[in-house]
């Protein structure tokens, strides 16, 4: 006769010791009359208390020193102001508040920056007359590349400058002033620094 | 569970003493449940650092109402499981085990020890995961059924029949090692 599944998990859990009540009696009941259950009784329980029998090492203390150490180093950690709930909220919110003015201020920032400006040689000669009278052609490349570079050079190098600059293609940005440079002769070029020169001094 | 809850309160507030009570309270439960996993001491203790190191980091969200043994040894079996996964020959044994002190018998008693361990073990690791989980916590750490079926997310029945089909395999592998 062939047992059931039922019949042989409780044959195991038997001898597992993990029976009691009606389901031991019924389980003892089956071994007296079934032989293979009852071997397998037998088995299954010398395999179990092997199994138990096995030793296992014991941690050292300092092993425990160390657990208790890291545990304890986790809970302070876990442990500042902001665990309070109220308080972790204002703080969200006020992250959030400067944010959002940090943002805005970079963006508006970014478009003064990008903004396309559409120079021509008269606006070139105008603008910087105005308003760069130290810096000369280097001031109308600075600002509109958004470096902000202001070495001091003397006007004989400022055409040097222009050349280098033009040369390397140093700004992206420039919003069309390398094209309009570009697009002076040599003569141009220097007749409009001595322009500038003069209205300089 | 009270008792538990009480002592949880007291991690959360930053008490040391609590916090030390609580590892000392398991510590060789994990422990021995990861050396059965792993096979050594080295790697025994580093899972059961582990294990620790991820309880307390998720203290916080540790609810008084659920068993704190359950919830560590949940811990313990996926931290083992993971140690599992990244290193292929786990279930080697420590050396130390089979050590050179004592009489020859002694030796010779603990040589055929640690054969029989190495072949145990290594029909456990064979085994699979969930019965392999059930005979681990059931043999070795002496849980409950109810335990074991919270543990590995099983009911208490599921884990009983794990068990068995866990154990038969493995008598089986014995008999077939010529162990048993």
């Amino acid at each position: 006769m062939e047992c059931s599944d039922y019949q042989k998990i409780i044959t195991t859990l038997l001898a597992d010791g993990a029976l009691d009540g009606v389901e031991k009696e019924k389980a003892i009941a089956h071994m007296e009359s079934c032989d293979v259950c009852r071997q397998a009784f037998g088995h299954t329980r010398d395999l179990i208390m092997e199994l138990r029998s096995f030793e296992t090492p014991q941690p050292s203390d300092a092993f425990l020193k160390k657990l208790q150490d890291s545990a304890y180093n986790k809970v302070v950690e876990k442990k500042p102001l902001y665990r309070n709930r109220t308080l972790r909220n204002y703080l969200a919110m006020a992250a959030s508040l400067i944010l959002v003015i940090v943002g805005t201020f970079m963006l508006s920032n970014r478009n003064d920056i990008t903004a396309p400006t559409n120079i021509t040689k008269s606006t070139v000669k105008t603008e910087i007359s105005a308003t760069h009278k130290t810096t000369k052609t280097e001031s109308a490349v600075s600002r509109n590349t958004g470096n902000g570079n202001t070495d001091e050079r003397t006007s004989s190098q400022d055409y040097d400058y222009v050349e280098k600059q033009i040369g390397t293609g140093a700004s992206q940005n420039d919003g069309g002033l390398t094209e309009t440079i570009n697009t002076l002769t040599e003569e141009e070029a220097k007749s409009l620094l001595k322009a500038m020169d003069k209205e300089s001094t | 569970m009270p008792e538990e809850a009480e002592l949880l309160k007291r991690i959360k507030a930053g008490d040391r003493s609590a916090s030390d009570r609580l590892v000392q309270m398991y510590y060789k439960d994990i422990f021995r449940m990861s050396y059965r996993f792993t096979g050594n001491v080295e790697d025994a203790e580093e899972v059961t650092q582990q294990t620790f190191c991820k309880a307390f980091d998720n203290i916080g969200s540790m609810r008084g109402d659920s068993q704190i043994k359950t919830w560590l040894f949940r811990i313990a079996l996926n931290e083992n499981k993971t140690f599992y996964r990244k290193k292929k020959d786990h279930l080697e044994l420590d050396p130390a085990t089979v050590s050179s002190e004592g009489a020859e018998e002694g030796i010779l008693k603990k040589v055929i020890n640690k054969e029989t361990l190495d072949i145990a073990m290594k029909a456990v690791k064979e085994l699979p995961p969930k019965q392999r989980d059930a005979v681990i916590l059931r043999v070795i750490n002496e849980l409950d059924y109810a335990e074991i079926g919270r543990i590995t997310n099983c009911s208490e029945s599921t884990a009983k029949v794990n068990f068995h089909y866990g154990i038969e395999n493995l008598r089986k592998k014995m008999n077939k090692n010529g162990v048993l």
